[in-house]
């Protein structure tokens, strides 16, 4: 399976957290990546329409705010499995990498 | 008008980049989210936004033209072109045919119409054998054709040089034909299309690329360029209304720039007249613009997959 590209994978995560409209998934997406990633609205909606075509993700519901339209997504159970492999891996890649640099720091840097 | 309805009002120009399909889905959530994230007093977005919503159009369209759910639309255009490919071998033919044995009957020369007819009456029997519904046969009857033209313009060429280049149409249409009738799926579902309802284009595509007879008839091949790539782009933008048609045009579009493309390049460089290629290509981008433009309308498709 391909990995996920970091703005998909962090659209998917924000919405793991329950249905959430689009200013809601930027402002979440700053949250979870300290600040390093703003998910500007074309790359968001490119990524919400093709994520809704694979059913990773779909329309909750709809809201009028001052007149405008907000739409909430939710993760699918599709979704949901794809952030738990997409997670898993890059946890199984992270621990393999930490390890390794445990070892190399262990000879290296002694016990202090 | 206000900062907030100019700012409006330029976003949604920016957001009439992306597919109409999106469009329905997205637009007014896509700028509810601009204008919320929109520092207050600005009046038009910045250059990292509009590059941002550009980008993303490109996206979506490259995504909706070739990505998977682009594929039953795909198969449509082949059958379409499948389709229509016997006409453009056909009715050329016809023109020539037609045209020589004028040249013959005006200079007193004794007709030789069994051997101008040969052509036809294979493009006939190809276009027969097609939309009956045989498409291995009938592949398998535009290889021969491709694979006889290929053997004639050897043959010219090596008697000649390249001097008959211009003229290799028929190499080019029988071989796209053939590609397409192997790779079609049903050829009487194209057929039936194309006499459901998008006859018109094809027909006035299939007339269009027979300059030969028109030569012949007015001996001004220029004028012929002049009439015919407007009209040419008027039915292409019928065609582009469609999602299949879209995409059939670009399948046929070997066969077509084969003539238009070959004969305007040499009124450029060796007849020294850049006039015409020049105004009759304005001229087709006009009228297709429009044409394309009128089909935008709210029922329309036109860009939709």
């Amino acid at each position: 399976m391909k990995p996920l590209q970091e703005p998909t994978f962090l659209i998917l995560t924000a919405l793991a957290a329950g249905p959430r409209h689009g200013y809601g998934i930027v402002a979440d997406v700053v949250e979870i990546s300290a600040g390093r990633v703003r998910l500007r609205p074309g790359t968001l909606y490119a990524a919400l329409d093709r994520l809704e075509a694979d059913g990773l993700v779909a329309a909750d519901r709809e809201e009028i705010v001052d007149g405008r339209v907000r739409r909430y997504y939710r993760l699918t159970e599709g979704g949901a499995a794809r952030l738990d492999a997409e997670a898993g891996r890059l946890s199984r890649n992270a621990e393999a990498a930490r390890s390794r640099l445990r070892a190399l720091r262990g000879p290296m840097g002694g016990t202090a | 008008m206000s900062g907030t309805g100019d700012l409006e009002r330029r976003y949604r120009r920016l957001i009439g980049w992306y597919p109409r399909e999106f469009r329905r889905a997205h637009e007014d959530e896509m700028l509810t989210l601009l204008l919320e994230t929109a520092e207050d007093g600005r009046t038009g977005p910045t250059l990292r936004e509009a590059a941002d919503l550009v980008l993303g159009a490109v996206r979506v369209r490259l995504r909706h033209a070739f990505g998977p759910r682009s594929v039953p639309h795909w198969r449509r255009a082949v059958d379409l072109s499948a389709a229509v490919a016997p006409l453009l071998v056909l009715v050329p033919a016809l023109g020539t045919a037609v045209a020589v044995a004028g040249v013959e009957f005006a200079s007193g020369e004794p007709l030789s119409l069994l051997k101008w007819l040969a052509l036809p009456g294979a493009g006939l029997l190809l276009l027969l054998l097609a939309w009956s519904g045989h498409r291995r046969t009938a592949a398998a009857w535009a290889w021969v054709l491709a694979v006889a033209e290929a053997l004639s313009m050897a043959r010219h060429a090596l008697l000649g040089g390249l001097h008959g280049f211009p003229t290799s149409f028929p190499l080019v249409a029988t071989a796209t034909a053939a590609l397409l009738m192997t790779f079609a799926g049903d050829l009487r579902d194209g057929a039936r299309a194309l006499r459901r309802r998008q006859a018109l284009p094809w027909a006035v595509l299939g007339v269009l690329v027979q300059p030969p007879l028109v030569m012949t008839l007015t001996n001004q091949a220029a004028l012929w360029d002049v009439a015919a790539l407007p009209l040419l782009a008027a039915a292409a933008g019928v065609a582009v209304r469609s999602p299949a048609g879209r995409r059939a045009l670009v399948l046929l579009s070997p066969m077509v720039s084969a003539t238009y493309g070959l004969r305007t390049v040499s009124s450029l460089v060796l007849d020294g007249t850049p006039l015409i290629p020049a105004v009759a290509g304005a001229l087709s981008a006009g009228i297709g613009l429009a044409v394309v433009l009128r089909g935008r309308g709210p029922e329309g498709d036109a860009v939709r997959g």
